[in-house]
């Protein structure tokens, strides 16, 4: 089967580990990975700072090149800029228009038949992880984490971590923040409101007994593994599958020495 | 609410970067239809002022370059945009009348992960906004919210908080009232994004820790992520395929307020 | 037939937005006399009206809707022997809906009615016999106070009550506010009067199954739950409550006071309804009262009018996720304080210790436009009266968080005043959210309570060991039932509507029903019995006349031309028509002239008498030419 994905700038770097599950994973599943041809920056955070028709460009240019398929989206922070803009093109007929004619300079066109955007949680959701699990694995318990794009304003299933998890074997450990706010792009890294975000947190993952976090965003993770105080194990979700269907570390971006 | 420039402040602004004009030729200027026409406004001593668009006092540096490269005042009529642009329109917050059902009861500021970073709670904003645009008082807030919509679902009067603060950002406050956040980052992420079509997303979280040395195809990048790795070099991001149309599309993108 | 047109201006509601007088040059013009008054329905304006009518003319009113004082101008008219009537509602139908285009809905409405008046013919008063007997639904104190006056002046009177036990909310209250005082002292006087009373027969554990009839004598069917235990022989010495092997007890008399002071067996838990072998109850009896073999009985009554007394309750807490009630442990409502205190049962926070800090939560859920989108009026002083019993009871901090404190009355005031004498401290900000992660590591084993201190310095976080949620109210369950077996109109929220809110707050728009207490929106004590007591005087003028008068032969019903599709049967939201053997009949003291059925049969068989089809067509042709 094959799957048209964004990865997103921070597939390069900062969320180079994500990708790499991601991909084992893939290869696991025998899934086609394609990454949209050609995708461009969502502008992350910064389009705040520009006039709208800046952030509503860079969406409306991925969301063109893959007119009328479905986008499995990985960051959390590009499926919110890619939802909120699918949603202005929907309803706003002028900033349609207008980004019809931006993208004619490029020679892309808006079709009508925008795309279906598909968050990776979602769509892990439709593969039975039980079918797949190591016979050597045994599960420990997880707390997961959605944080906010997943959850707000544009919800995706927020029980689809769980339900993945718990099929590939993990005791899934209910909790109440998991839809709570990690801080994000707060500006200001030396703010002491990050680390107790943070450390609250991750305060109730141990508080109930988890052994691991399981987020699926990058600046989630990030936050969490730098502020978070005292440290736990926090991975993406899909290296915790990965783990459970017996891949090695290595190839899910799990450094050695853990 | 318009936020145009005097008169004197235009021709005081032009002194200070070595620009000399005289009153009566900025309004020849004006009269000829180079330079957008003022507007009126009664002042609290008593005598009236003109105000011009803030744009004028690019406009008219621009026609004292060309003037001085020699131009005649006809051929810089030519060379100049034809159209003046209209004033901006008033800058008003659509949803003003949603706002309006605020029961100031704390709640977006109490759920605001990052409520301690903030000089005024959302709430104030609005109902400040509420009292006038002119008493919107200098706060950090529109740049401090991080988007994580908390705020909106649980605010008991279903208030778009996030709409309304990302308007001010953007244009709601006046220059003199906006607080830029991390203005180096922003030039690099911007940058990049114009150089390659792509960036780096983690800056926004690490505005601080990433330097770039050199130019084009010798640029070089580093990262410093607080903790005990220290600073390490990174590759650019890859490129997208036709970065000039891209270039000119952003470009065109920007022209709407 | 000469037509004269009255138009009111309402004290300006409707002449500020409607210029009555271009409306009045322009009927004028057209050969039709015009009045004008400022109020019509005062004592003067009734005079001018009456002065100024001839027998044999037809009259055409514009003032406020028929509902409010329509019969005053028609009753008038008649009386002077007026051929023809007709009132427009200018004020709801034109004036309110602003200024702009009021004025063309206005002579559109008034030429339309000046048409249809020739057609008018008035409908036939008829006199109607009257059961004495008065159905009161709900025995909460609001139903019990009407019963007692009902039955006080010789009514026979039968009350209904869902529960095995009456009395409603308020037998589970322990002090009231204002005053603090014992709540059981003021309602079980009220209770026992209950079972003195000769005229009044208790239906505990019933509720109603079917309502046919018409005003004056309704016939309703009763359906009364098995209780298990024989009321004759049982005198209430609670033995057997002792012996019951299950936990909680199968076999309950639960309020403190409890009437009747019978015993209810819950079949759900009971042992021998499931089957294992326990008649422990049973055995230990000495009247030999209980009766496993009870089934569900049947009334049958014939009554003159019904009260509506079902109630209220507290709204849901458990829909609003983030306050974590039935998930924390030391997050309550003030309905469970109340019982806990009435129960003497012991008071625990979140970390199993009598608390130390108490946070007392206002306006749960309401003002909120996904819960409750309006305020519920007494909850602020219920939960002052909460907050002091606990400060008092536990020396605890308290801390009150409101939004607006809203306090009736000099007693609502002297009440804050003792409270904050008391040490009480008041926040102003809505809780955010009650969580059991601490925002602070050293506030562990509490619970975290996020708000803004709005009118302070914003602090944000409160570390709680008790939270007492006071939400505002919504009707009692099954109220919607009970307005479809009656025909009953709600507003959005499920209250019951009165008539008219402020001249007629017991009365509805059904003849001979009337409604008590909470069940029309939230109400406190006195309220209530107020409320009950205004039912039972509405009902006794209403069922201590032997007859009743009202308007009928408003419809014809053409044998012929009927294909007998019923779609008015369907139609008529009065119940006013039925089958019988195949011909229609028209119950006439439930058809109100409100002329649905008349337009939805479809082969025109439906003549509203007084506006034929002619007319309504005719004048609905003047008004959208107008508009
Ligand atoms: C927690 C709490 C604290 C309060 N504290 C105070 C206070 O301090 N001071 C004060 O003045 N007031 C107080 N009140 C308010 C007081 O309880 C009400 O004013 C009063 O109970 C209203 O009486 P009611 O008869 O209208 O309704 P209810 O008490 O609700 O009684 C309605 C009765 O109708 C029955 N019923 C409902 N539906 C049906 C049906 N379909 N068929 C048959 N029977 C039906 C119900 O079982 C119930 O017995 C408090 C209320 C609550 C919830
Ligand atoms: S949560 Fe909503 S209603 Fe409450 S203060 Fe904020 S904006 Fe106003
Ligand atoms: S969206 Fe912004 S203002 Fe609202 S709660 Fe989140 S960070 Fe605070
Ligand atoms: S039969 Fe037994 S279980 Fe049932 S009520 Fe009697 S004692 Fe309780
Ligand atoms: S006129 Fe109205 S009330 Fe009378 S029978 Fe027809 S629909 Fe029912």
């Amino acid at each position: 089967m094959k799957v048209l994905y964004y990865p997103g700038c921070s597939s390069e770097h900062l969320a180079r580990d994500f990708y790499l599950s991601i991909e084992a994973l893939a290869s696991f599943l025998a899934l086609e990975l394609e990454p949209l041809p050609d995708w461009n920056c969502c502008g992350a955070r910064e389009i705040e700072e520009a006039p709208e028709g800046v952030g509503l460009f860079l969406a409306s240019r991925n969301l063109a090149l893959a007119s009328g398929k479905e986008l499995l989206v990985t960051c959390s922070l590009c499926f919110h800029n890619l939802k909120r803009a699918q949603n202005i093109l929907r309803e706003n007929p002028i900033w349609r228009s207008r980004m019809a004619e931006v993208l004619k300079d490029e020679g892309l066109e808006l079709s009508p038949d925008l795309p279906r955007i598909l968050s990776l949680t979602e769509f892990l959701t439709r593969i039975d992880f039980s079918r797949f699990r190591s016979p050597h694995f045994r599960g420990f318990p997880v707390a997961v984490y959605y944080g906010c794009f997943l959850s707000r304003p544009y919800p995706t299933d927020l029980q689809a971590l769980e339900k993945v998890l718990s099929a590939a074997g993990y005791p899934v450990i209910p909790t109440t923040l998991k839809t709570h706010c990690c801080g994000g792009h707060l500006p200001r890294t030396d703010s002491p409101v990050i680390k107790n975000l943070c450390r609250r947190l991750l305060f109730e993952a141990r508080q109930k007994n988890a052994s691991g976090l399981a987020v699926a965003c990058p600046v989630c993770k990030l936050n969490l593994e730098i502020y978070g105080d005292p440290p736990f194990p926090v991975r993406y979700f899909t290296q915790y599958l990965g783990l459970a269907l017996g891949i090695s570390p290595s190839w899910l971006g799990i450094p050695e020495e853990e | 609410m318009e936020f145009g420039l005097p008169l004197e402040d235009i021709l005081q602004k032009l002194a200070e970067e070595g620009y000399r004009i005289s009153r009566r030729t900025f309004l020849y200027y004006v009269q000829l239809g180079l330079l957008p026409k003022g507007k009126r406004k009664g002042q609290k001593s008593g005598g009236v002022k003109f105000y011009y668009p803030t744009w004028t006092l690019e406009r008219l540096k621009t026609i004292l370059r060309l003037k001085k490269q020699g131009l005649t005042l006809k051929e810089i009529k030519k060379r100049l945009p034809r159209e003046i642009p209209s004033p901006l329109p008033p800058k008003t917050f659509p949803q003003t009348a949603r706002l309006k059902d605020c029961n100031v009861c704390g709640i977006c500021g109490a759920i605001c992960p990052v409520h301690e970073e903030m000089d005024l709670s959302p709430w104030r904003l609005i109902q400040a906004w509420l009292e006038g645009p002119d008493s919107l008082p200098s706060a950090n807030t529109p740049w401090v919210c991080v988007g994580c919509y908390l705020c909106e679902e649980r605010c008991p009067r279903e208030i778009p908080v996030v709409d309304f603060l990302r308007f001010l950002r953007r244009e709601g406050l006046p220059p003199g009232k906006r607080w830029r956040k991390h203005p180096e980052w922003s030039r690099i992420f911007w940058s990049l994004l114009e150089e390659r079509g792509r960036s780096f997303d983690f800056g926004a979280v690490h505005a601080y820790h990433i330097r770039i040395i050199g130019s084009g195809e010798n640029q070089r990048l580093f990262l410093r992520l607080p903790g005990p790795e220290g600073e390490k070099e990174v590759s650019a991001p890859s490129k997208i395929k036709n970065l000039s149309a891209f270039r000119r599309a952003l470009e065109h993108a920007r022209e709407w307020p | 037939m000469k037509v004269k047109v009255f138009f009111c201006e309402c004290g300006g509601n409707i002449s500020e937005n409607l210029d009555l007088k271009a409306l009045k040059k322009e009927l004028t013009s057209s050969g039709t006399e015009v009045f004008q008054h400022p109020f019509l329905c005062s004592p003067e304006g009734q005079a001018f009206f009456e002065a100024r009518i001839l027998p044999g003319e037809g009259v055409l009113v514009g003032a406020c809707s028929p509902h409010l004082h329509g019969s005053i101008f028609k009753e008038l008219a008649e009386k002077r022997r007026a051929q023809a009537f007709h009132l427009v509602a200018l004020r709801e139908e034109a004036a309110w809906l602003g200024k702009k285009g009021a004025y063309r809905r206005a002579i559109g409405l008034l030429k339309g009615a000046l048409m249809a008046l020739s057609y008018y013919r008035a409908p036939v008063l008829k006199k109607f016999p009257v059961t004495e007997g008065l159905l009161v639904v709900g025995g909460g104190i609001a139903g019990l106070s009407a019963a007692l006056k009902a039955a006080e002046k010789g009514l026979p009177v039968y009350l209904v009550e869902r529960e095995p036990f009456f009395g409603g909310k308020a037998v589970f209250l322990d002090r009231l506010y204002p005053r603090l005082e014992c709540a059981s002292c003021l309602v079980s006087p009220r209770l026992s009067a209950l079972i003195q009373q000769e005229n009044l027969h208790l239906f505990p554990l019933t509720h109603i199954l079917e309502v046919k009839g018409r005003p004056g004598a309704y016939e309703v069917t009763l359906e009364e739950k098995p209780r298990y235990v024989d009321s004759e022989r049982c005198h209430g010495c609670g033995d057997c409550l002792r012996v019951c092997p299950v936990n909680p007890p199968a076999i309950t008399m639960d309020p403190p006071h409890p009437v009747p002071r019978i015993p209810i067996i819950h079949a759900a838990r009971c042992l021998h309804f499931r089957g294992e072998s326990c008649s422990r109850c049973k055995e230990v009896c000495a009247r030999k009262a209980i009766r496993f073999e009870e089934t569900p009985r049947l009334h049958r009554l014939r009554v003159g009018g019904i009260i509506v007394a079902t109630g209220f309750r507290p709204y849901p807490v458990e829909k609003i996720p983030y306050y974590g009630y039935k998930r924390l442990p030391g997050v309550i409502t003030l309905w469970d304080l109340e019982r806990m205190f009435t129960r003497q049962e012991n008071i625990y926070g979140f970390n199993g210790e009598s608390p130390r800090r108490v946070a007392v939560i206002h306006c749960v859920g309401s003002r909120d436009r996904r819960h409750l989108p309006y305020c519920s009026e007494i909850c602020c002083g219920l939960a002052l009266k909460a907050g002091i019993l606990l400060r008092e009871r536990f020396s605890a901090e308290v801390y009150h968080f409101y939004l607006d404190l809203r306090l009736k009355t000099p007693e609502g005031e002297g009440l804050l005043r003792r409270a904050k004498e008391k040490g009480v401290r008041f926040i102003r900000g809505q809780v955010a959210e009650i969580s059991e992660v601490p925002l602070n590591p050293e506030d562990e084993g509490r619970l975290t309570l996020l708000a803004e201190d709005t009118l302070g310095a914003g602090q944000r976080a409160w570390a709680v060991d008790l939270v007492i949620l006071v939400p505002g109210f919504v009707p009692e369950t099954g109220s919607e039932e009970v307005a479809s077996l009656l025909r009953l109109c709600t507003d959005q929220f499920g209250f019951f509507s009165p008539r008219e809110e402020k001249t007629a707050p017991v009365e509805t728009l059904r003849k001979g029903i009337w409604i008590a207490g909470a069940a029309s929106g939230p109400k406190d004590l006195s309220e209530s019995v107020l409320s009950g007591e205004a039912a039972a005087l509405e009902a006794l003028l209403f069922l201590k006349n032997t007859s009743f008068r009202t308007e009928t032969d408003w419809i014809e019903w053409e044998e012929q031309r009927c294909g007998r599709c019923w779609l008015c049967v369907e139609v008529c939201p009065f119940k006013a028509l039925h089958i019988d053997l195949d011909r229609l009949k028209v119950e006439e003291t439930l058809c109100c002239g409100c002329g649905l059925c008349a337009s939805a049969c479809p082969s025109g068989a439906l003549r509203m008498k007084p506006f034929p089809r002619e007319a309504q067509l005719q004048s609905l042709e003047v008004l959208f030419g107008e508009t």
